[in-house]
């Protein structure tokens, strides 16, 4: 061991925070506090229109410009944040509150039971999403409220497929076999077994969600299925500026670049948990 | 001339070493049986050959492989003597081969790598030597994937990849472990044939002494990367020089001593009668679907302080039948009675109470524990089975006064179960089997995973706990070789059905079922080459 080069004392195992996780965090970080920043302050009225401002481009006094309505843009997105955040953050807790009980009980009670649950499943997948939409607010009248719903219920889907899948693969361990002749009821084992086993897909999945829900609100908004006004919303900025994109591109610029960051930030953040969560792709990179 | 000359190697990874000063050597037409329990460095010393350390690690000493030294040499270099010179066969059948490629590519694949032959040349090699590892065109054209063959044959493919180009080494690491014993057996032939035939070295690498004894020359003993024994493989019979090796023959053939006797004439504790359990095949569009029968017509019964073993091989049935034993299937027919109480029939507070009288040890040791408990928790799972449950100061009492008696601290309660080896995690194993003060401990290949002189311990815990608690074992297993010293009574069982039964001296002195006779004669065994060794010498 004479020519063995001199190593530093072993180097302890620590966690090596993946890069997209600690952007999309950063990222996600932004996003919500100017939401939450919105609730106290905006820099000014999100409904105070002033004609004599409208549609000057950015400049200091209003940094993202203003619309025809001489509103401040930055603090229509400022406020459309929530809208936006909201809507999502609802529409994953209905998928998980509601996909993932299904997709464990599927998976703890097979038979026709599993059958039911994913050919419902599949129904839900194969309809068309803004159909779905569409009808949901021709019954109930367009809203953020609705909007919630049929985003929600296309999470519905999601989580069951992903706690199914993998929950099935757990109960064939020799742990939960061991909770069965400890003569725990397949609820109980589904409680205490493997939904904690199965929580790190299930946080990873909510992140991706969550990001398909900021994209999904704001294309029902933009076809004027969501917010209604005057409350501020990223979708329906867009179509409204659309008219004007020639002469005051900022109007689509600026909402656009908040869903793109918004959308990132989160699935970075998706991605990274999942490099964090999952040793052997933390291995690879 | 020397096929493989190892000289002084040391290899650390990091500051900690893993091999310390190894010399060995392997002559063409040899096989070295390289033996050691897990950690003793033995599978590194094979991957050192082949340059494939880990990243980080450092080595010293010579490798001379057919002259050319090759430590420490380019991977370049290495890419070109590893399938060229040096042939490596793994454990794991399921997971070595490629199960998108056909077997025919697979092995035409490390032809054309090595040799700038045409694709048709390279399949007609391969053609040749799945022929020579009896795997004949007929009933296994090169156009075959893996998922169509058995363990064994997917294992005969993977030596064919690794003596397509008739290297002059071949390393089989455990290649034999994860096979049935009669697969073992042929499998064992297979290789010696090849050696004989081509001059190759061969450097078999198992935990198990009894497959050295019976295939290999000459036999190296490694412990915490030291070679502590080089000999010839008679030296088993005729006595080991260094302690450690003495210590692991004896773990080997170790037969734990039972003080107590099964009540012969008592109730039996557990009884098992008629027992069918059918898997529904797909259902047909015309007449009757197809069931598949896993166990079919099963009786037996454990009367209480008897130890029963179950053997059999893969597929047989066994586990099935262990699994509606403890009721987490449910039979098409027969009934399952612990002290009496039918446990198919009982449901809710019944079922419990019947779950408290029969317990069960899993083989895995790292898979039988939910790895996000402490080990409290997970040896108090079982209170959930009592009527009236124990206050949580009470819990923690009883947990460790059970894990004291498995022989663990009671520190381990508070630590997770990845914290512990495997023989540590049998014991917790254990402790939670026995926290309902059971009468049955059903044992699923409980001792298979362990290294033997762990599993010398684990026997002696049983046999303790059996002599002190008046437990009843039945020991469900492929390993021959584990019933023989601590069981009074065998079951043999093939394609769902008990073939045979009998005292286990009786069964090993004289089985009657063709079946039987032809598991023992597969079964590489220590104890019976002593005895052959002292029959041809008196």
């Amino acid at each position: 061991m004479t020519d063995a080069p001199a190593i530093a004392a072993p180097a302890k195992p620590r966690v090596r925070w993946p890069l997209s996780l600690i952007v999309g965090a950063g990222l996600t970080t932004v996003v919500l506090a100017t939401a939450l920043l919105a609730l106290a302050w905006t820099p000014y009225d999100v409904e105070a229109v002033d004609i004599a401002a409208k549609l000057t481009a950015p400049s200091a006094a209003h940094w993202m410009g203003t619309d025809h309505f001489g509103r401040d843009v930055l603090s229509m997105i400022m406020a459309g944040a929530q809208n936006s955040l909201v809507v999502a953050f609802i529409a994953v807790g209905i998928g998980v509150g509601i996909g993932t009980p299904l997709g464990l009980t599927a998976a703890a009670r097979g038979g026709w039971i599993d059958e039911l649950v994913m050919r419902g499943n599949d129904l839900i997948f194969a309809f068309p999403a803004l159909l779905l939409a569409v009808m949901i607010t021709a019954v109930m009248g367009p809203g953020a409220i609705n909007a919630v719903i049929a985003i929600g219920v296309f999470n519905i889907p999601v989580f069951t497929r992903v706690a199914r899948g993998a929950a099935q693969g757990l109960w064939t361990r020799e742990y939960v076999l061991a909770a069965r002749t400890a003569g725990k009821s397949k609820a109980l084992i589904s409680l205490q077994h493997i939904l904690p086993n199965l929580m790190s897909l299930l946080v990873v999945q909510a992140a991706i969600q969550f990001a398909v829900g900021i994209v999904a609100e704001a294309g029902l908004s933009y076809v004027g299925l969501g917010a209604q006004p005057p409350a501020p919303s990223w979708g329906r900025m867009l179509a409204e500026a659309q008219t004007m994109i020639g002469f005051a591109p900022w109007l689509a610029v600026m909402p656009g670049l908040a869903i793109f960051v918004t959308v990132l930030g989160l699935s970075l953040t998706g991605d990274g948990l999942r490099d964090l969560f999952d040793p052997r792709v933390r291995r690879e990179r | 001339m020397t096929v493989l000359d190892i000289r002084d190697l040391s290899l650390s990874i990091g500051q900690t070493p893993i091999l310390k000063n190894v010399s060995l050597s392997v002559s063409p037409g040899e096989i070295l049986g390289l033996v050691g329990e897990s950690g003793s460095g033995k599978s590194m010393t094979s991957l050192a050959v082949l340059g494939l350390t880990p990243p980080r690690a450092t080595l010293t000493g010579e490798i001379r492989l057919n002259g050319q030294v090759v430590s420490n040499a380019p991977d370049a270099v290495m890419q070109q003597v590893r399938g060229r010179d040096v042939g490596i066969i793994f454990q794991e059948p399921m997971t070595a081969l490629n199960p998108v490629m056909t077997i025919g590519d697979q092995v035409a694949e490390t032809v054309r790598l090595h040799k700038k032959t045409s694709r048709k040349e390279a399949l007609a090699v391969a053609r040749a030597v799945l022929d020579r590892v009896g795997l004949p065109a007929e009933r296994f054209p090169l156009t075959r994937y893996p998922h169509e063959l058995s363990g064994g044959q997917r294992q005969r493919v993977a030596i064919a990849i690794a003596i397509a180009l008739t290297p002059k080494l071949l390393i089989a690491d455990e290649a034999t472990t994860a096979l049935d014993v009669t697969t073992q057996a042929q499998v064992l032939d297979l290789l010696s044939r090849l050696v004989r035939e081509d001059g190759m070295g061969l450097i078999l690498i198992t935990h198990d002494l009894a497959v050295v004894s019976e295939t290999a020359d000459r036999l190296a003993v490694m412990k915490d990367g030291e070679l502590v024994e080089e000999a010839p493989v008679d030296r088993i019979r005729t006595g080991m020089t260094h302690p450690y090796s003495q210590r692991l023959l004896a773990n080997a053939t170790h037969a734990p001593t039972r003080r107590s006797r099964p009540q012969a004439d008592a109730a039996p504790m557990l009884q098992v009668e008629g027992l069918v359990r059918e898997y529904g095949g797909a259902p047909a569009l015309f007449g009757k679907s197809k069931a598949f029968r896993a166990v079919d017509q099963v009786s037996l019964s454990i009367q209480p302080g008897e130890s029963v073993g179950l053997v059999g091989e893969s597929g047989c049935g066994k586990s099935t039948l262990l699994r509606a034993i403890l009721a987490l299937e449910t039979p098409q027919a027969g009934r399952v009675r612990v002290k009496g109480r039918d446990i198919t029939a009982a449901r809710g507070a019944a079922l419990k109470a019947i779950r408290r009288d029969i317990q069960v040890v899993f083989q895995d040791p790292y898979g039988s524990f939910d790895p996000r408990w402490k080990v409290s928790d997970l040896v108090a799972e079982n209170f959930h089975l009592l009527d009236a449950r124990p206050s949580p100061v009470e819990a923690r009492r009883r947990v460790d006064e059970m894990l004291e008696r498995v022989g663990l601290n009671s520190a381990a309660a508070d630590r997770y179960p990845h914290e512990f080896s495997g023989g540590q995690r049998q014991r917790i194993a254990i402790a939670r089997a026995l926290i309902t003060e059971p009468s049955v401990i059903c044992l699923d290949e409980a001792v298979s995973a362990l290294d033997v002189s762990v599993r010398a311990q684990v026997l002696d815990l049983l046999a303790d706990l059996s002599d002190r608690l008046g437990l009843s074992y039945l020991f469900v297993t492929h390993d021959l070789s584990v019933v023989r010293t601590v069981t009074d009574r065998l079951l043999v069982m093939q394609a769902g059905k008990i073939v045979e039964q009998g005292e286990t001296a009786a069964v090993f002195a004289a089985p009657s079922h063709p079946y039987t006779q032809k598991l023992l004669a597969a079964t590489p065994d220590l104890v019976r080459n002593h005895a052959l060794e002292k029959e041809t010498v008196g």
